[in-house]
């Protein structure tokens, strides 16, 4: 347990470096400020709901959680010091296990503080737990995607900024099938469902769904990594 | 949980590529056995065909820059796959087998460390991730072995590069491997450090452990006192004792450049001197003089310039650097 834990401190000191927790930190403030600053000048019975789910769920969440876990594994394969953890006698999934928990235990205060905050402050309680179990499914399935997209590419940022703005802000809207596929559909779902607003979402996903799909990404990308990691040609 | 002993190793494929061949380990004493191994990248063939089997002690992967000796001691660790051919270290592949990994020390090449972590953090991982029972006592050995101070605060980002070296070293030796292997762990060390590491590396291979060091360095190689595996081009040129190797070097045939004042009477003299293969005179005026012995053609050529009062500007070896051996032992 210490070998894991050890591993899961030693990335984590890795991602979480001041530059990336202030930046991310910045663009989290300047989303509570813009909100306040809207929410103040024009109230809408549904600003909050929509303002959440705009700014916080597919900008905020996935940039964030972008940033932060394409560097868990990207910057170990980045400097050449994978090495030292893939030649131990431990599993692989092992590995990956310690970098999605290390991505967890940043991006939860980096994505439910300021998120939390902003939901507070211009929405109510609903809206709040709304957004903090909305962002819990968004750390958890983007996280394992991106864990797995900076394992495989140096340019994860792109190819993840590209995901972001291509399939879930452009193309997932399209169309009722392609939505489905996308992970917004689910975080804006828990949203609208705990929040008890039609805005974000016309036709949200079931609990069961949410929970079944979010799960399923997880174990999806774990696999990838792990796959990744058994096959990879290391440096 | 019953744990199944190895199966016994597979006797090695020896190459046609080999100049020299000494007796390979008895199958019982081989702790890694190559066969048949090449790698390829795309259309970049890094080592073809190469077949060797290793037993305890210190032995050499010597060979130019480029040659694939690095790529030949990833594939050794399981960190790369093989194109072609099969690797068994300890009677197990090690790229599926977590205990045998478990069992190999590795000095990667790059110098990359977790630049803030301190040495001991760094050792003490490593144990740990090994499943030593005290980490921190076996990473302060360790680094003692290294000639590093435990207690030193600084990070290793701090460290100069002959230290982060031995760093590597530390965190490769930390779990009492049997097999170690180190890929130019020389590199950025000082002279009393060398010397301190060459000690290291002799006492392991004395000990048990077999050590694969690679190498491009003749000298290095001359004084860990190993058997040499001599890799050029991606193949395993030569094999066997360093000192059978090195008279091999030494006697093959050697080319001198003689700049003269009269190089035509010069070489029509060379032509009949003792232990001279060839003449030639090239465009430039210079005499290319190809011989068997070197000491006895420099004996020659003072005597023969003098007897036709010629005057001698320039006599330089051509061919004297590593990799012109490398290619001549390949070429064989």
């Amino acid at each position: 347990m210490s070998a894991f834990l050890g591993m899961t401190k030693r990335m984590l000191r890795s991602i979480a470096t001041p530059g990336r927790v202030v930046a991310m930190s910045l663009v989290g403030l300047i989303g509570i400020i813009i909100g306040v600053v809207v929410e103040r000048s024009e109230p809408g019975a549904d600003f909050a709901v929509d303002f959440l789910s705009r700014f916080g769920l597919l900008i905020y969440v996935p940039l964030v959680v972008l940033v932060i876990t394409t560097a868990t594994l990207g910057t170990l394969v980045e400097e050449k010091t994978l090495v030292y953890f893939w030649m131990r006698p431990i599993g692989r999934w092992q590995i990956t296990a310690a970098a999605l928990l290390a991505g967890l235990v940043v991006l939860v205060p980096l994505i439910l503080v300021p998120l939390g905050v902003l939901a507070a402050v211009v929405g109510d309680a609903n809206d709040v737990w709304g957004t903090l179990v909305a962002s819990l499914v968004g750390i958890a399935g983007y996280a394992s995607l991106f864990t797995f997209l900076g394992l495989v590419t140096q340019r994860a940022l792109a190819w993840g900024l590209a995901y972001i703005l291509v399939w879930e802000g452009f193309a997932a809207g399209l169309s009722r099938s392609a939505g489905w596929l996308a992970l917004r559909t689910y975080t804006t779902s828990a949203l609208s469902r705990i929040a008890d607003s039609a805005g974000p979402i016309s036709n949200p996903a079931t609990a069961t769904t949410i929970a079944v799909v979010t799960v399923g990404v997880v174990i999806v990308g774990a696999s990838l990594t792990t796959w990744r990691l058994n096959a990879a040609d290391v440096d | 949980m019953t744990v199944m002993p190895p199966p016994p190793p597979a006797t090695p494929v020896l190459s046609d590529a080999v100049a020299i061949v000494d007796a390979p380990p008895p199958p019982g004493n081989q702790t890694v056995v190559a066969s048949r191994v090449s790698k390829w990248f795309g259309d970049v063939v890094a080592v073809s065909d190469v077949s060797f089997a290793v037993s305890p002690g210190v032995t050499a992967l010597l060979g130019p820059n480029g040659a694939g000796k690095s790529t030949m001691l990833r594939m050794l660790a399981g960190l790369a796959p093989t194109s072609q051919g099969e690797i068994s270290v300890l009677g197990a592949n090690p790229r599926k087998d977590k205990n045998v990994r478990g069992r190999i020390g590795l000095v990667p090449q790059q110098e990359g460390l977790f630049a803030e972590q301190r040495a001991i953090e760094f050792v003490t991982l490593a144990a740990q991730l090994n499943g030593m029972p005290n980490a921190r006592q076996a990473a302060r050995d360790a680094l003692d072995i290294v000639e590093l101070d435990p207690d030193d605060h600084r990070p290793t980002l701090k460290y100069s590069k002959g230290m982060k070296q031995r760093v590597k070293v530390a965190q490769a030796i930390v779990h009492k491997p049997d097999l170690l292997l180190m890929d130019e762990p020389l590199t950025g060390l000082d002279p009393r450090q060398r010397l301190h590491m060459i000690e290291l590396i002799r006492d392991l291979g004395a000990q048990g452990v077999s050590v694969i060091v690679s190498s491009h360095v003749l000298d290095e190689v001359e004084r860990l006192g190993s058997r040499v595996l001599v890799i050029s081009q991606g193949r395993l040129a030569a094999q066997g004792d360093f000192h059978e190797i090195r008279a091999l070097m030494d006697d093959r045939p050697h080319r001198i450049r003689v700049r003269t004042d009269d190089p035509r009477t010069l070489a029509a003299a060379l032509l009949t001197s003792a232990g001279v293969s060839g003449v030639t005179v090239a465009p430039g005026g210079a005499v290319l003089v190809d011989t068997d012995d070197v000491d006895r053609f420099r004996r020659s050529l003072a005597p023969v310039a003098k007897q036709l009062d010629l005057q001698l500007l320039e006599v330089r070896p051509l061919d004297d650097d590593l990799e012109s051996v490398f290619k001549y032992l390949v070429g064989r």
